[in-house]
């Protein structure tokens, strides 16, 4: 059912306007809608609070930058799963949030400078292991030479002959000496001293060997004094980035109440999105919004505290009411089915029930098997249980504890017990063939026509169901004739095909002939001229086509069936594949977790898309007005925590 | 069959048994290239954007495993060929013409497998650009990738329903 939506407008004091938005966050009830100021008044203004609310995400940011920094230190959460902390009202708002939001300043600020330590380590790392080739050279890196004496360093390549350039050079420049000072991989380190009347050809000759010459700056001292000075800034560097260490574990205990700052920060923003959202008045604000029809009461409840005027509608024609989906509890859990397709639009009709009951029938026939059913159930309860999601993650493990109880009485109809398990045991064990088949109805491996045509049939009636709701649809809107000509003629012609099949009986015949009658003469009735009109009903007959291949789409249950029974039985067949009776037992217990939690994994993926789209395309075109907007109440933002309200107010 | 010449070489590599394997043989190599190709092909696509925002890793890793279906389905196909054959436990011995027949069957869900893989890869591909920017879309992009799948369906029902039924 889709709620009825009633259209709030409230003006209220300014001074109120604080404690009312907070009011509003923690009822969540009412959806506020952007209201524009008229243009060009000087007296009703849109509210500002751009500065605030930029101010509460750069703390939001650096809170959770924070979390993230300091989470591989926390000692308070272990394990993967995670759960939400609950506090009462009280305590989340009468926490201190400094202490947190200071902690976290401090956190990203020691981060920032450990990212610019550990650069600068690297930088000095590679500069001890330049300097340190030079050890052997007795002269300071950055001496240049004397008044009449150039001293150049540098590297060439091992493949340049020394003694072949010394030679040339003390032959051909004189005053000349060239050391190799170490030797590398591929370069040799030299040094070479000549008098400043040579040195440009000394550069000359040693450039065309490869030379490359070191640029130390000019005050830097030996390669001994360099190195003992950067190992030791290395060291400071160290020490410091322990320090920053052991300041971010020390920080780390602070997470939990970072937790809780971000959701108060985050929900403060939520209060200034709704401030952000209204006009007002020097002394007035003006709020208008949305609120379902039955949570008036608490929200009239809550305003009588204030001094305001509220005005509570029904929504005018041309108004956009968002949508909020009413069900009983075991139907709500497929809203989440609808929310992933649309909603229907504000007015029309709500299909979560019969999605419900088809996708539950549909997901346990393409998925029929006991111990699978049993494990999505566990799944969906432990979920539950353990992490007490809230939302969307709520409804999808509800989603598998009802899917889950639909595939395993699916299972013991269609002889599912993790596959053919029990089979396959009793020929290994006993060698009987017993246990071969432990189907009520049918084994979709052995009698594969059957199990095809109980597909079919529920998509038949899937489909048909559609039809039904279109047709009252139609009759609600006032359209009979729609409801009537354009689909109750289908219907008729079905139901007589049915008839004529089914008991053999002429009557079905007659009620099909009616059927294809009501077609032919009324499918075009908007048409004056007789022939266009006749020619619309006959070209209506077309359709037929699109129902075949709507039904035929349904094969797909069995096809996912057969494909998830032979997986089970491929991995059954490995597990039992050895004749010895311990050997089995250990691969039973080995290959089948392991073979069946991936079936499972990949079978139950395949039969949920497979039957939501049995559910979008087949169905939901019958009769589905989509493009809803979802109602979203503002509401307190919470991450961490998990916030209950007293009920003493 | 004592292997005396090459024609009876021929016959011996062509029995019935072997024709059945080599058909589920490619029931598996073609639908598997052409899963693992689409789902590399989603996957590439997936790690761009987990590189950017990795909280997106659920809803991109449902549209990934989509083309990994059509390599099931070819699996599926071989193994009930390779339950015909009987060489798990009592091998039967198949006509050199029902043999040629089972094989053929996996013709089907080899080719239309391979292709619908790939394609369907394209669509969940441009599903990921979707999901990348507007998260809140993807059962949309799964619903239209799934809407490639109905073929490769349809192949793997007309490849299993005569490998399940026909009596050797």
């Amino acid at each position: 059912m889709i709620k009825n939506m009633k259209k709030v407008s409230l003006v209220a004091m300014r001074s109120d306007l604080d404690r009312l938005a907070k009011d509003l966050i923690w009822l969540s009830c009412v959806e506020v809608e952007k209201c524009e100021a008229p243009e060009g008044d000087a007296i009703i203004r849109s509210m500002d609070c751009g500065e605030r609310i930029t101010e509460l995400n750069t703390e939001a940011a650096t809170l959770s930058e924070a979390l993230k920094i300091l989470s591989p230190m926390r000692r308070d959460k272990k394990g993967f799963i995670k759960t939400r902390k609950e506090m009462s009202k009280k305590e989340f708002d009468g926490r201190a949030v400094s202490a947190a939001t200071e902690g976290a300043g401090k956190a990203v600020a020691l981060k920032a400078e450990a990212e610019r330590l550990k650069g600068e380590k690297n930088k000095l790392t590679a500069y001890l292991s330049s300097v340190s080739v030079w050890k052997d050279y007795d002269l300071p890196l950055g001496f240049e030479g004397t008044k009449s004496a150039v001293v150049i360093t540098g590297t060439l390549p091992v493949s340049a002959d020394i003694g072949r350039l010394s030679g040339i050079a003390s032959e051909e420049l004189s005053a000349v000496q060239i050391e190799i000072v170490a030797e590398g991989k591929s370069t040799r380190y030299i040094s070479a001293v000549c008098h400043n009347s040579v040195e440009k050809q000394l550069t000359a000759l040693l450039s065309e060997a490869g030379f490359i010459k070191s640029n130390f700056p000019s005050q830097t001292g030996t390669a001994r004094e360099e190195m003992a000075k950067t190992e030791a800034e290395i060291r400071s560097v160290e020490n410091r980035e322990e320090e920053i260490k052991d300041a971010l574990s020390a920080l780390a205990l602070l997470c939990p109440d970072m937790e809780h700052a971000y959701d108060r920060v985050k929900t403060e923003l939520a209060e200034e999105n709704v401030k952000q959202k209204l006009i007002g008045t020097g002394h007035t604000v003006i709020m208008t919004g949305w609120v379902p029809d039955d949570r008036v009461d608490k929200l009239t409840k809550t305003l009588s505290k204030y001094e305001c005027f509220c005005d509570i509608a029904d929504p005018e024609e041309g108004d956009e009411s968002p949508v909020e989906l009413k069900n009983n509890g075991f139907a709500s859990p497929f809203e989440f089915v609808i929310g992933m397709y649309s909603y229907p639009k504000y007015g029309s009709f709500d299909p979560t029930f019969w999605v419900a009951l088809f996708f539950a029938l549909i997901f346990g026939m393409m998925f029929a098997d006991l111990g699978y059913g049993l494990l999505l159930v566990l799944i969906g309860a432990l979920g539950t249980k353990l992490m007490k999601p809230k939302g969307g993650t709520a409804k999808m493990m509800k989603l598998f504890v009802i899917c889950g109880i639909s595939c395993m009485i699916c299972g013991v109809l269609f002889g599912g017990y993790f596959g053919d398990l029990p089979a396959k045991l009793a020929q290994s064990f006993a060698g009987s063939h017993k246990l071969d088949n432990l189907a009520i109805v049918c084994n979709p491996l052995d009698e594969p026509i059957t199990f095809l045509l109980i597909s079919l049939g529920i998509g038949a009636a899937h489909l048909i169901c559609g039809m039904i709701i279109n047709m009252v649809m139609c009759f609600k809107r006032g359209d009979w004739q729609s409801a009537v000509f354009d689909v109750g003629s289908w219907l008729m012609m079905f139901a007589g095909a049915g008839v004529y099949f089914g008991f053999k009986s002429k009557v079905g015949l007659i009620i099909l002939g009616v059927g294809l009658l009501m077609m032919i003469t009324m499918r075009g009735r908007a048409k004056k001229n007789i022939f266009a009109r006749l020619f619309s009903g006959i070209a209506g007959l077309y359709d037929i086509i699109n129902y075949a291949s709507d039904l035929l789409s349904y094969s797909r249950i069995f096809a996912l069936a057969l494909a998830g029974a032979v997986i089970a039985s491929v991995v059954n067949t490995f597990a039992t594949l050895v004749n010895n009776p311990v050997v089995t037992v250990i691969l039973v217990i080995v290959v089948g977790t392991f073979g069946h939690l991936m079936n499972l994994a990949l079978s139950a993926l395949g039969a949920f898309v497979h039957t939501c789209r049995l559910q979008y395309v087949e169905f939901f075109g019958k009769f589905y007005e989509d493009g809803g907007r979802h109602f979203e109440p503002a509401s307190p933002d919470l991450t961490y925590t998990d916030v209950y309200v007293e009920q003493n107010n | 069959m004592e292997i005396t010449n090459f024609a009876s070489f021929l016959a011996a590599l062509f029995s019935g048994r072997n024709l059945a394997l080599l058909g589920a043989a490619l029931a598996v190599i073609f639908s598997g290239i052409g899963s693992a190709k689409g789902v590399g092909m989603v996957a590439e696509a997936s790690a761009g954007v987990l590189a950017e925002d990795p909280s997106k890793f659920g809803r991109t890793l449902l549209l990934q495993v989509l083309p990994g279906t059509q390599g099931i389905y070819g699996f599926a196909v071989a193994f009930l060929i390779v339950l015909k054959t009987g060489i798990l436990s009592t091998p039967v011995e198949l006509s050199r013409f029902d043999g040629a027949l089972i094989g053929l069957m996996a013709l089907p869900i080899a080719v239309v497998g391979y292709f619908s893989a790939i394609k369907q890869a394209r669509v969940a591909v441009a599903g990921i650009s979707v999901v990348a920017k507007r998260p809140e879309e993807s059962g949309k992009c799964i619903t239209s990738a799934v809407l490639v799948e109905m073929y490769a369906i349809l192949a793997l029902l007309i490849s299993a329903l005569p490998i399940l039924l026909y009596k050797v």
